[in-house]
């Protein structure tokens, strides 16, 4: 067809012409942007996972991938602007500190990918807090604590932020904290926690579950906790669960400590 | 498309002409319909006669190898790298890379040689790491679910009983031996001890003048669960009934009469939602995983081809 064919045909026929061509150019622009879509998604997951940040153009591709899948799937309990819920044990993923890992991209795309005890068998579940008002009946074979032993264990934590605390307590705790109550174990005999197995940091002052009160302290030992995050693996495609582990890992760099 | 004339123009016309979709081409159309045809079967021909599964000739970008067609996971490969390591795939040589590809490909190859050698039904450990997969694997929904506030509420409404704090008690039992003297005199120290303690006299008074015995089974300030174990249910069942610095009537035991002081009792207080919801969800969802268990098990246990020796017949539930 020649601009002089086009010129020649009836009206109606011309426009007919002119709407076809329209929407097959319009076809071939989607299928240009899938098709670019595809490859940034391929450039997402074939890149290092720790380089993706620097590189603006993945960083921000990342961004736009991440943000619905975010109000979707996980707003839901780490909130719209990630710092969680401390009632529901639900970590701020904003304030740059981590309990499992050191908060590198491959780190967060595993929790994403497998959960928190999420029944995947390749979940992270390696560890839980138990209870310690409770006969315990786990391998461990743990002694249950009473009350009082309970709250001179606290108190020799309080000693380890910096608060203050009565210093008779506080040896006593310390004892029962590295022996009969086997906190070591998991929270490391500094108490700066175990990031391998996911076991919190006793010293920083952060507070997974409650506001970290005498009494939200003692119901955490006294009734133990293990808290869950769903595998997302099947659910979210791998370049939405990088995307995800990208965006997430953004937003923590700005640090934003929880309301109290 | 009323109004519009036009009829079937051949080769012959003068102003025929292939490409002009102004008029009705038979020849045109059967062209196209033939080569739409020709290229869709050409495409499900290679498509059938080159399949082998989802066999694919390129690893996808969230892979890192394809193993006889299983991948092994880009996410997979950090995770080991850091544990083998300590190391981000950015951080990792070549060299260290290298090993964890070797060393995943040799778990697969391994794990593909021990299905085809049969080992999950020969090998006990394959077994219970089989089964333990599946369990988690059926519970993996509910463990991850997040039931609305309404639902929580209502199953903590239907089972408020069990929400309350772990009481606390600090109690002394102390012991009229029936050894000796006899029951009744036994009982008659008990009974006088227990007055005597309610007006003032100390335990260790006491002990010496009604000749009792500190049994200490318990050691301070416990939780009622931790008392209950120590002192027993009908011992702890009489002191939980005492306010603090009360001591109880003589309580009559197999070696003689008990008398328990309580120096500080603090019953479990009934929380309510908000200060249960943890453990209300932990409830919820323990009581569902064993409701889908069973329902699981059932399942497969009845669409599995069992058949039972006549001699082990009566030993099926």
């Amino acid at each position: 067809m020649t601009s002089g064919d086009l010129a020649h045909m009836p009206a109606r026929t011309r426009r007919r012409w002119l709407i076809g061509v329209a929407v097959v150019a319009a076809a071939a622009a989607m299928l240009v942007y899938l098709a670019y879509n595809q490859i940034l998604k391929y450039e997402l997951l074939a890149a290092a996972p720790g380089a993706i940040a620097a590189d603006s153009r993945l960083d921000h591709f990342a961004g736009n991938l991440a943000r619905p899948a975010w109000s979707a799937n996980c707003a839901g309990c780490h909130g719209a602007d990630m710092t969680g819920n401390p009632a529901r044990g639900i970590p701020n993923l904003a304030d740059g500190e981590w309990i499992y890992g050191s908060g590198t991209v491959s780190q967060i795309e595993y929790t994403i990918t497998y959960g928190i005890r999420a029944g995947n068998p390749k979940s992270r579940n390696l560890a839980f807090m138990p209870s310690f008002a409770h006969p315990n009946d786990d391998k461990e074979k743990l002694s249950a604590l009473s009350p009082g032993e309970i709250k001179d264990v606290i108190a020799y934590i309080f000693s380890l932020e910096g608060r203050p605390a009565n210093p008779a307590a506080v040896t006593r705790g310390a004892s029962i904290y590295a022996d009969k109550g086997a906190c070591y174990d998991c929270h490391s005999p500094d108490g700066r926690g175990d990031h391998d197995i996911g076991a919190p940091d006793l010293a920083d002052r952060i507070w997974l579950y409650g506001d970290g009160s005498e009494a939200s302290v003692f119901n955490s030992i006294e009734k133990g906790r293990a808290g869950i995050c769903p595998a997302w693996s099947g659910r979210l495609s791998p370049a939405v669960i990088r995307a995800l582990a990208v965006f997430i890992q953004d937003r923590s760099q700005t640090k934003i400590a929880r309301a109290p | 498309m009323s109004g519009i004339k036009s009829r079937t123009k051949t080769p012959r016309d003068k102003d025929w002409r292939w490409q002009s979709f102004a008029s009705t081409n038979p020849r045109r159309a059967f062209t196209l319909l033939g080569a739409g045809a020709v290229g869709g079967l050409l495409i499900a021909g290679f498509g059938l006669f080159t399949s082998k599964g989802t066999t694919v000739d390129f690893v996808p970008p969230e892979d890192v190898a394809l193993v006889n067609q299983q991948p092994i996971l880009q996410v997979d490969f950090d995770a080991q790298l850091q544990s083998v390591y300590g190391l981000t795939p950015d951080k990792a040589t070549d060299a260290q890379k290298r090993k964890i590809v070797h060393d995943m490909i040799r778990e697969e190859v391994y794990v593909q040689r021990g299905l085809e050698l049969g080992m999950p039904e020969s090998d006990p450990d394959t077994r219970n790491a089989l089964v333990s997969s599946v369990e988690q694997q059926v519970l993996a929904d509910i463990t991850t679910d997040s039931p609305s506030d309404q639902k929580l509420q209502a199953y903590y409404d239907s089972h408020r009983g069990r929400y309350a704090s772990e009481g606390s008690i600090t109690v002394t039992d102390l012991l009229a031996p029936a050894a000796g003297a006899g029951i009744e005199a036994a009982e008659a120290r008990a009974k006088d001890a227990a007055t005597a303690i309610q007006r003032g006299m100390t335990i260790g008074e006491a002990t010496a003048k009604f000749a009792l015995k500190d049994t200490r089974k318990t050691s301070g300030e416990e939780f009622y669960f931790a008392a209950r174990i120590h002192l027993g249910p009908a011992l702890f069942a009489a002191a939980t009934q005492l306010k603090s610095g009360q001591a109880s009537a003589p309580v009559k035991a197999g070696d003689g009469y008990h008398v328990l002081v309580v120096a500080q009792n603090t019953p479990p207080v009934a929380q309510n939602f908000a200060a249960a919801r943890e453990q209300v969800l932990t409830d919820y969802k323990n009581d569902a995983e064993a409701h889908l268990q069973a329902n699981e098990e059932k399942f497969l246990i009845d669409r599995a081809d069992i058949l039972v020796a006549g001699r082990y017949k009566k030993y099926l539930p």
